[in-house]
């Protein structure tokens, strides 16, 4: 195992984490289990392409752009169709979640085909030399912008008063209606937020890696690994948990071969379910 | 019309009250079985055209064979000509679909034959042909794949053992240190893969410096460019899904891996390489067909389909599509009265020559010729066998 | 003691729950046929008893013996073959199954299978007969409790324990419910009733224990119960005197008599814009359980209207009910003159309605400041942000201190002082306080009600649920007492201060009037003042 392997776990992870941020967001802010994460990751890189591929954009010029139009796509979805059921049965909006990714996969299928799409970008396969270390210049970037990301959903959420009518929404949502806070437009704007977010690594993920409309799923397990290292509701647990899955994963891979990275990662996984059934890095944001 | 009218009405009344209740619902026309008439055959075939899978330029295949026998007044059964009805039916990728539509192909539409559709689902459609006792022809299953059944699924494609000699022929015409760098996917096939392409690299007088196996979905391919670079391999051998190589080249690009040779098993050969840009240059890729092979049929399969289907790969998907078509179409037409009995017996005597060449089938099994397509400028050109390939290039995208 | 006359044994039992007493040092010895019941305010440790006898929890001290066989180590299903039966406040039936087949399953807990013609008699007796191949789920709530009891009685119990079974009943069903509980004791079912409605124990049992914070307080006769000082404070809250507070105000004893008069003979109360609330013929509840008929009342600009009540009278649910947490069936509620009926909770707390829920409902994760900032609109200024945080802190000035501190680990009273503050943030036009002195400790009340009147001399009004009687009449101009969803007192708080008054209308106490209106339910004629609507 050398410094490269370890190097390049430590940024795989930051694209996790971002990954996991949002799953997290919404699951420890609206209870929910959004199955269409991986879609609305997807959905950011597809949107992105419209801009990349299409009209030769820069990817960094478009995630912005991104992040904004997936968020004005989720906003009605909460409000309008996932909150509505939110208020019924515990199951209902977590079915309503996958039709969502069926429905999203469908569309982007209709909409793009099933080839694989990448955003090309001149880092994209260009490598940095740090200190000896060889590593991905997009994964740089990407880690770069994952810390920026979660520094400001961090920041949002404990230093701004938007932030701590979230948390209250999130604490209990019935004290929050009675202090005046619209909890349908908390959620909406959560879950709009936390598409932003997915969006931002959808597109980091079409630089580094591709996209097809069915790659969103192993997405969203990835996501979700790593909202479960890191425990509901903690900003910098998701940050270092997607880096903890990272490094897991590429020292798993060096030391057993690939074969066995799915068993190592999974194994710890239960491990910590078990041992700390709250997440590695628990502390609370919410609730 | 009008006069026969009444008469049929009465036919059909007197019908009802024969069978009574029985069979009353049914409409002559499902009711009419296929053989022994003048109606239509029906062939079928549960291929997915939506899902993870999507093999539409297949279907067109198929459906581009039987239009032409359609075109020529049908084909000629027991001295009467008939046309031909192709059925087909999108089973969403999913294999439990594709099951109960393979059963009601043949129990309810009464198709005599079955197409194909591609990969595992070929695998598991044998089983339901030899339990109906219907033939059923396809291709997009490398020969070795097929498992032995009750002799009425039909293989006519590559060979894994042909495709991976043709590979090692064109590597030696290169100057390079033979060392092989081998990446695959950690499943089944991968494995199966690993193992073929490395037995025969050695007796082609290769060597496996490195082997490695990643699992679907890995981003990460840190490991294996490191044992690239240890190694010093100069021939790499990708067998991964799409996604997958994209983010490994990337990443070779990026940490300063470059081979001279690289090939993308079942991950190359997509139009979406294209969108890897200069990357993509100079990457192998495995053809089952090309334009510039001088088979037959291939200027009328370039002018109805080139528009649509802008990609080499796409393109001799159909080419291979209407390629199992014609030989169903021609065991029809051989087999006296069109009953799947007679088609299965008809398709061991197969003797013709197809859109992928010549056809014999052993063991139910044939073997087309495998091609080496190389990438350049976004676009496939052949490479190797030498008859109609342009000189290999350096692979100038890792460079 | 224990003789083969005794039932139940239970000796100087003990129960904790992390750090909270819920029983401490309880006798209790019921005899054969006998019927029971353990009455208290909430958290007394009333279904904590019964939850330790069934073996539901484990006792931390003392002993509970069924006859001479002792019960605290045995496993709950062993308690219901052994006799002992619990039938749960909310009924908790199979769905999806027949009324039959959740009785027979009741069965299934205790010995031999139930045979036809015992469980025919079974459903007869809880007047289910006719119900049987219903499916459970579409029982009405009655019918659902008499359900309750069977699947009780399906064990054959020697002891039957009822936790508030009779809850959220009323009028006609109410008399049902008792009817059945008389009748499985005429059976020679020995019965332990756990009840906050007065009337209920006062028909079905011989003799009451009364807890209070875990401990036994009194034991006798209903008719001995209901006159003991202790009991009666317990009830009516902290009689000590609000040394800080207010004197009693001086209302319009005689208008307020007219008012309500109007309100008992006609639901209609004239709109007015001047109002800040206006109640109006309002009837709501959960699900089947209807906890407030009929209502009305109104809040004037600048007033104090108190709204008093045993357990279970509807407080609570009236607050829930204005603010919107609780859907209203019939009925309107008016605020500053605008219909808010079908409102959202969220736009009632902007038209300047705040309300301080029963429990404090602090965000334990959230400092005091981030607390306080919640209760004011987000769209509010800095600067006027601050302005009334400083007014708050005026009045708390603790919370000035605390103001970086997680919420969670203040005391009861600062958590409730934020709590009210919270509400004030909003520069409320009327303040609801659900409960804002339970749990507190008397200098902590003083403290609170001391701002309550500040608030209050600042223009705004003040809904006040309360408990604590003597606190609530010590400052309000206007008092309603609520006796199971409907009105028993209206009026000004001179008219609860006599002691026997407020008796009748808080307890309904075997009054000779009240003993004659039990059997007749009609409302007083003598006293327009009191409206027993129902019989209590």
């Amino acid at each position: 195992m050398s410094l490269d392997v370890l190097a390049a776990g430590i940024l795989a992870g930051g694209l996790y984490a971002l990954i996991g941020l949002g799953i997290s967001l919404v699951f420890g802010v609206l209870g929910l289990m959004n199955l269409a994460h991986g879609e609305l990751v997807i959905g950011g890189a597809y949107l992105a392409s419209l801009l990349v591929v299409d009209a030769g954009w820069d990817p960094l010029a478009a995630l912005p752009l991104a992040m904004a139009g997936m968020a004005l796509i989720a906003y009605p979805l909460q409000r309008y169709l996932l909150t509505p059921l939110l208020r019924g049965s515990k199951s209902a909006p977590l079915v309503a979640t996958f039709g969502l990714s069926l429905l999203a996969q469908a569309l982007f299928q209709a909409a793009f085909g099933t080839h694989p799409k990448a955003l090309p970008a001149s880092y994209a396969d260009t490598g940095l030399s740090v200190l000896g270390v060889r590593v991905q210049t997009v994964y740089v970037i990407a880690f770069g912008l994952t810390v920026v990301l979660c520094a400001g959903t961090h920041l949002i959420l404990t230093r701004t008063r938007a932030g701590s009518a979230l948390r209250a929404a999130s604490a209990d949502p019935d004290t929050a209606a009675v202090l005046g806070i619209d909890v349908d437009r908390v959620y909406a704007m959560t879950f709009a937020g936390a598409a932003a977010l997915a969006a931002a690594g959808g597109v980091l993920t079409g630089v580094a890696q591709s996209f097809t409309p069915s790659s969103g799923l192993p997405l969203l397990l990835t996501g979700f690994a790593v909202m479960a290292l890191a425990g509901i509701g903690s900003v910098g647990g998701v940050l270092a948990a997607g880096v903890a899955l990272g490094v897991l994963q590429s020292v798993s891979v060096s030391l057993f071969g690939g074969g066995w990275r799915d068993v190592v990662v999974y194994l710890a996984f239960f491990l910590v379910l078990a041992v700390r059934p709250q997440g590695l890095f628990r502390k609370a944001y919410a609730g | 019309m009008r006069t026969v009218r009444p008469s049929l009405r009465l036919a059909c009344a007197a019908a009802c009250a024969a069978l009574l209740a029985a069979g009353c619902a049914g409409n002559d026309t499902t009711s009419a079985s296929s053989t022994g008439s003048t109606g239509p055959i029906v062939i079928g075939t549960s291929i997915s055209l939506s899902g993870t899978t999507v093999l539409t330029s297949i279907k067109d295949g198929y459906q581009l064979a039987v239009d032409k026998v359609n075109a020529a007044g049908g084909v000629k059964v027991d001295g009467v000509k008939r046309k031909i009805k192709l059925v087909v039916l999108d089973n969403r990728s999913d294999t439990n679909t594709m099951v109960q539509q393979v059963r009601s192909l043949v129990l309810s539409d009464h198709a005599v034959a079955l197409l194909g559709s591609c990969c595992q689902q070929n695998i598991d459609m044998e089983g339901q042909a030899d339990a109906l006792k219907t033939p059923l022809m396809m291709g997009a299953l490398p020969v070795e794949l097929l498992p032995a059944g009750k002799g009425y699924a039909w293989d006519s494609f590559q060979s894994l053992a042909d495709g991976a000699d043709k590979f090692y022929e064109l590597a030696a015409t290169a100057s390079t240190n033979k060392k092989i760098l081998m990446v695959s996917s950690n499943d089944a096939q991968g494995k199966a893969t690993e193992q073929l392409w490395g037995g025969l690299g050695k007796k082609a007088g290769f060597t496996v410096a490195s082997s490695k196996a990643v699992p679907n979905g890995t981003t990460d391919f840190s490991d294996v460019v490191q044992s690239g670079k240890s190694t010093g391999a100069q021939i790499l051998i990708a067998d991964m899904a799409p996604q997958d190589c994209f983010a490994m080249w990337k990443q070779m690009k990026a940490l300063a891996y470059r081979p001279k040779l690289a090939i993308g098993l079942q991950c190359a050969q997509t139009p979406g390489w294209s969108a890897l840009g200069s990357l993509g240059d100079g990457t192998l890729v495995q053809l089952n067909w090309t334009e510039s092979a001088g088979l037959p049929d291939t200027q009328m399969i370039v002018a109805k389909y080139a528009k649509k289907y802008p990609a080499l790969n796409d393109l001799g998907s159909v080419a291979l599509g209407y390629h199992e078509a014609e030989l169903l179409v021609d065991a029809i037409s051989r087999s006296g009265d069109a009953t799947p009995a007679a088609i299965n017996k008809a398709l061991a005597t197969t003797d013709m020559t197809s859109a992928l060449g010549p056809v014999k089938f052993t063991a139910n099994k044939s073997t087309t010729p495998s091609f080496i397509g190389q990438w350049e400028s976004g676009k496939i050109q052949q490479v190797w066998p030498a008859k109609g390939a342009v000189p290999l290039k350096s692979l100038s995208g890792l460079g | 003691m224990r003789t083969s006359d005794t039932a139940l044994t239970v000796r100087g039992l003990g129960k904790h729950f992390g750090g909270v007493t819920a029983l401490d040092g309880v006798d209790l010895t019921v005899r054969r046929a006998e019927a029971v019941a353990v009455i208290g305010p909430n958290g007394a440790g009333k279904s904590t008893l019964l939850k330790l006898i069934a073996g539901v929890h484990r006792r931390d001290s003392g002993s509970i013996h069924l006859g001479e066989r002792r019960l605290d180590r045995l496993p709950p299903h062993r308690i219901t073959r052994l006799g002992v039966a619990l039938a749960h406040q909310v009924p908790r039936p199979f769905h999806g199954l027949t009324v039959r087949d959740n009785v027979r399953i009741g069965a299934m807990a205790a010995g031999p299978p139930m045979r036809g013609p015992e469980l025919d008699e079974l459903l007869a007796l809880c007047r289910l007969d006719t119900k049987a191949a219903r499916p459970a789920d579409s029982l009405r709530v009655l019918d659902l409790k008499r359900l309750e009891v069977a699947r009780a009685l399906a064990t054959r119990p020697q002891v039957l324990m009822l936790d508030e079974v009779a809850a959220g009943l009323v009028g006609r069903e109410l008399d049902e419910a008792i009817d059945l509980i008389r009748r499985v004791h005429q059976r020679g079912t020995t019965v332990i009733l756990v009840e906050h409605i007065e009337r209920v124990v006062r028909e079905l049992v011989d003799r009451v224990l009364v807890l209070n914070w875990g401990r036994p307080i009194a034991e006798g006769t209903p008719a001995q119960i209901a006159l003991d000082e202790q009991v009666r404070a317990v009830y009516l809250g902290d009689s000590s005197p609000a040394g800080t507070g207010p004197a009693v105000h001086s209302p319009d004893v005689s208008q307020d008599m007219r008012s309500a008069g109007q309100d008992t003979a006609s639901t209609a109360v004239p709109a007015d814009t001047d109002d800040v609330l206006v109640l109006d013929g309002v009837t709501s509840g959960y699900g089947d359980m209807l906890a407030l008929r009929d209502f009305s009342l109104r809040v004037r600009p600048g007033q104090i209207v108190t709204v008093l009540g045993a357990n279970g009278a509807g407080k609570s649910t009236l607050c829930g009910t204005l603010m919107g947490t609780v859907g209203t069936r019939t009925g309107r509620i008016t605020a500053f003159g605008r219909d808010i009926t079908r409102l959202p909770v969220h736009e009632r707390a902007r038209l300047g309605i705040a309300y301080c829920q029963e429990g404090r409902r602090v965000f334990g994760d959230l400092t005091v400041a981030e607390n306080l900032q919640l209760g004011a609109p987000l769209s509010l200024a800095k600067g006027e942000l601050h302005t009334r945080m400083d007014r708050v802190h005026a009045v708390f000035p603790v919370l000035a201190e605390r103001a970086g501190q997680k919420a969670g680990t203040m005391s009861g009273g600062q958590q409730q002082m934020l709590a009210v503050g919270r509400a004030l943030m909003a520069n409320p036009s009327v303040l609801i306080c659900d409960e804002i002195s339970l749990g507190l400790a008397p200098v902590a009340i003083d403290a609170l009600y001391q701002a309550l009147t500040e608030i209050n001399a600042q223009g705004v009004a003040i809904l006040l649920v309360e408990q604590n009687v003597k606190r609530a009449l010590g400052i309000c101009d206007h008092a309603v007492v609520l006796s199971r969803g409907r009105v028993s007192y209206r009026g000004g708080p001179a008219g609860l201060l006599d002691e026997a008054d407020l008796d009748a209308a808080y307890f309904g106490t075997p009054t000779p009037d009240a003993a004659v209106s039990s059997t007749t339910p009609a409302t007083h004629p003598g006293s327009p003042a009191r409206t027993t609507g129902d019989p209590s």
